[in-house]
C-alpha cells in the first residue's frame, strides 16, 4: 500500500514525522498566527511595540465587537453573499450547459468556440476596465448587486466551461451513445445521465469560483463606489482608511472576511480533491 | 435526428456565448482599438484619432517597461519555482499523515482563501519597518539592532513581495499535487518495492512523472495569475520606492488611470499579454509531453 502508514514504519520515524508536521505547520501557519495574535490586542500593545510577545490583555471579543459597531463590516459581508452565491449558480450553470454541448456534439464551430472559451481566461481584467465600467453606466447596473453578479459571472463562465468540458469529455461517451439508443431525448441524457456522473466537477467548481469572487477586489472597487453595494473585500480597504494605523481592528476584519472561504471549502472538500483529480489526468 | 441534436447544441450553448462576446470579447476589441489611439480618459474625443502603431513603437525604446518586464520575468521565476518545490514538501508530508488528514488539508489550503488583497495588508503591516512583526521578532531574538527597510529597499521590497505570493498561493501546488499523490496508482509502486528500488528511486522514476501533469497544471494556472499579479504589489509596495518594484500590470494601471494615458496603457497590455500567452504555451506543450509519456491522451 502507498503511502504506507506511517503506524507500520519504525518508531524513530515515526517520531520524526510526528514532530516534522507539527514544525512545518507552525511555519506554514506563522503569518495567520502573527494576524490572530494581533487581532487580540490592545491598541496599547501596538503602540508600545508589543507585536511579537504575549499581549497585555486579550481583547477578542471587544476587537471583534468594535469592528462591527464603528464599521459597515455587517453590511459589507451580506453584500458578499448577495454577490457570490448567484455568481456561482450562473457561472455554473452555464458552464454545465456550454461543456456538455462541446464535448458531446461534434460540430465546425466546436473548437473555434472551444478556444473563445479558453482565450477569456488569459484575458487580464485590467484591459476591460473602461468599456466594461461603461457598459455597466449604460445599462444602469453601476453600483449594483446584480450588476456585480451578472459581470462576475460572466467573467467566470469562461474559465468553468473549460473545467466542465474536460470533465464531460473524460465520461465514457458508450453510457450517452446507448441512452441515445434507447431513445432518451437529449435534455433527459444531459438531465439524468451526465449532471448526476459531473457532481464532483460541479462541487470542485462551485468552491472554487465561491473563492475567486469572494476574494475579488478589483471588480468590487471598479463596479461599486457606496457603502451599500460593496463586498467585503472594497469594504476592508475603506476599514483601514477608517482605522489608520489601528491593526488590531484590520487584522480582525481581514480575518472574518476569510472565514467563509475556508468553511466553504472544509465542507466540501471531500468533493473538492475527488473533482481535481478526475479533471487533471484524464 | 441531426436537426434536434442542432437545436440542443445552440440552445445550450447560446447562453454562455452571448455573456462572453457582450462582457469580453466588445470591451476587448475597444481596447485594441484604443491602443492605437492616443485615448485619454480626461478627453473623451481623443478616441477618434487613429495615430497607427505609435504607441507600440514608444513601448520599444520605453527603459522603465522593459525593467518592469524583466521584474516580473524574475518574481515569476522565483515565485513559481519556489512555490512548486514548498507546495510538494507540503503535500508529499500530508499524503503521509493518516490522522486527522483532513483537518491537516484544510490548514494546507488556508493561505489560498484568503483574498490577494488581505494578505497584501498582513504582509505590508508584517514587513513594516517600525512595528512589523518581522523586525520585531529579528530585534527581539537579537539578530540585528537596526529596522531593516523590507518595503523600502529595491531588492528587499521584491523579496517581501515574493514572499506574500509564495504564501498566498503554494497551496494551489500542494492541493493539486496531493490531489495526484492520492490517484497514484499502486500497481508500479508496488513493483518498484519488489524489484528492490530504494525509496528515492521509486520517487525519482515512478512517483514524479505521474505527479508531472499535475505540477505543469498548476504551473499553467499560477504563471498566469502571477503574470498579471496587481493586488499584492499594489497594497504592499504601490510599484515605489521610486517604481523600483513596479511589475507590468501595476506600471499599466498608472499609466492608465493615474497619467490618464489609457491607449498607451492598451498597448502595453497587448504586449504583456505575450507574456502571458507564451508562459501558457511552454507549460501546455509541458503538460502533453508528460501525459504522453504516461502514456494518457489529451
Amino acid at each position: 500500500m502507498f503511502p504506507r502508514p506511517i503506524q507500520s514504519r519504525s518508531s524513530n520515524y515515526q517520531l520524526a514525522y510526528k514532530i516534522l508536521v507539527p514544525v512545518a505547520l507552525f511555519i506554514w501557519l506563522l503569518p495567520l498566527l502573527a494576524i490572530f495574535m494581533t487581532s487580540l490586542r490592545p491598541a496599547a500593545d501596538i503602540n508600545t511595540g508589543n507585536m511579537f510577545g504575549w499581549p497585555s490583555e486579550f481583547k477578542l471579543v471587544e476587537n471583534y465587537l468594535t469592528v462591527f459597531r464603528e464599521s459597515q463590516a455587517v453590511t459589507y459581508f451580506f453584500n458578499s453573499i448577495k454577490v457570490t452565491i448567484p455568481t456561482v449558480m450562473i457561472s455554473v450553470s452555464l458552464a454545465c450547459m456550454a461543456g456538455y454541448a462541446l464535448s458531446i456534439y461534434r460540430f465546425r464551430a466546436a473548437l473555434p468556440l472551444f478556444f473563445m472559451f479558453v482565450a477569456g481566461n488569459f484575458v487580464p481584467f485590467q484591459i476591460l476596465m473602461v468599456p466594461v465600467r461603461d457598459l455597466a453606466v449604460q445599462t444602469n447596473l453601476y453600483n449594483t448587486v446584480t450588476g456585480l453578479v451578472l459581470f462576475h459571472a460572466a467573467f467566470q463562465t469562461g474559465f468553468c466551461t473549460l473545467f466542465m468540458r474536460n470533465f464531460i469529455k473524460a465520461l465514457p461517451f458508450d453510457l450517452i451513445e446507448s441512452a441515445r439508443i434507447e431513445g432518451v431525448s437529449e435534455y433527459k441524457i444531459f438531465w439524468y445521465v451526465v449532471l448526476p456522473l459531473v457532481r464532483p466537477a460541479i462541487a470542485a467548481l462551485s468552491v472554487l469560483v465561491f473563492t475567486f469572487v469572494w476574494n475579488d477586489f478589483f471588480w468590487a472597487t471598479v463596479l461599486t463606489n457606496g457603502e451599500a453595494t460593496k463586498p467585503i473585500t472594497a469594504g476592508i480597504q475603506s476599514l483601514n482608511g477608517q482605522f489608520v494605523s489601528r491593526w488590531h481592528l484590520v487584522s480582525a476584519a481581514s480575518l472574518m472576511a476569510a472565514i467563509p472561504p475556508v468553511a466553504m471549502f472544509f465542507a466540501m472538500q471531500k468533493h473538492f480533491i475527488a473533482g481535481l483529480t478526475l479533471g487533471a489526468v484524464k | 435526428m441531426i436537426d434536434t441534436k442542432q437545436k440542443t447544441t445552440l440552445l445550450l450553448l447560446s447562453p454562455a456565448i452571448i455573456v462572453l462576446v457582450m462582457v469580453i470579447l466588445g470591451p476587448l476589441i475597444f481596447s485594441l482599438y484604443s491602443s492605437f489611439t492616443p485615448f485619454k480618459l480626461t478627453r473623451p474625443d481623443s478616441i477618434n484619432q487613429f495615430i497607427g502603431f505609435r504607441n507600440y513603437v514608444r513601448i520599444f525604446g520605453d527603459e522603465d517597461f522593459w525593467a518592469a518586464f524583466v521584474r516580473t520575468i524574475v518574481v515569476l521565476t522565483i515565485a513559481l519555482n519556489l512555490e512548486m518545490l514548498l507546495g510538494l514538501g507540503l503535500a508529499l508530508l500530508v499524503n503521509r499523515a493518516t490522522m486527522a488528514q483532513k483537518t491537516l488539508r484544510t490548514i494546507m489550503m488556508f493561505p489560498m482563501m484568503f483574498s490577494p488583497i488581505l494578505v497584501g495588508f498582513q504582509f505590508r503591516f508584517m514587513f513594516n519597518d517600525n512595528i512589523g512583526v518581522v523586525n520585531n521578532a529579528l530585534q527581539s531574538l537579537g539578530i540585528t539592532q537596526e529596522a531593516i527597510p523590507w518595503l523600502v529597499d529595491k531588492y528587499l521590497a521584491i523579496f517581501s513581495i515574493c514572499v506574500a505570493e509564495i504564501w498566498n498561493s503554494t497551496s494551489v501546488f500542494a492541493i493539486l499535487i496531493l490531489a495526484g499523490l492520492m490517484s497514484l496508482p499502486k500497481d508500479p509502486l508496488e513493483a518498484a518495492e519488489v524489484d528492490g528500488c530504494t525509496k528515492w528511486q521509486t520517487f525519482r522514476h515512478v512517483t514524479l512523472p505521474y505527479l508531472m501533469p499535475f505540477l505543469y497544471i498548476a504551473m499553467t494556472i499560477r504563471s498566469l495569475d502571477i503574470a498579471r499579479a496587481y493586488d499584492i504589489v499594489q497594497i504592499m509596495t504601490g510599484g515605489g520606492p521610486a517604481q523600483r518594484t513596479e511589475l507590468l500590470w501595476t506600471m499599466i494601471a498608472r499609466t492608465g488611470y493615474v497619467d490618464a494615458k489609457m491607449g498607451m496603457a492598451n498597448a502595453m497590455s497587448y504586449v504583456a499579454i505575450l507574456l502571458s500567452i507564451f508562459f501558457t504555451v511552454f507549460f501546455f506543450r509541458k503538460l502533453n509531453q508528460a501525459r504522453h509519456q504516461l502514456g494518457v491522451g489529451l
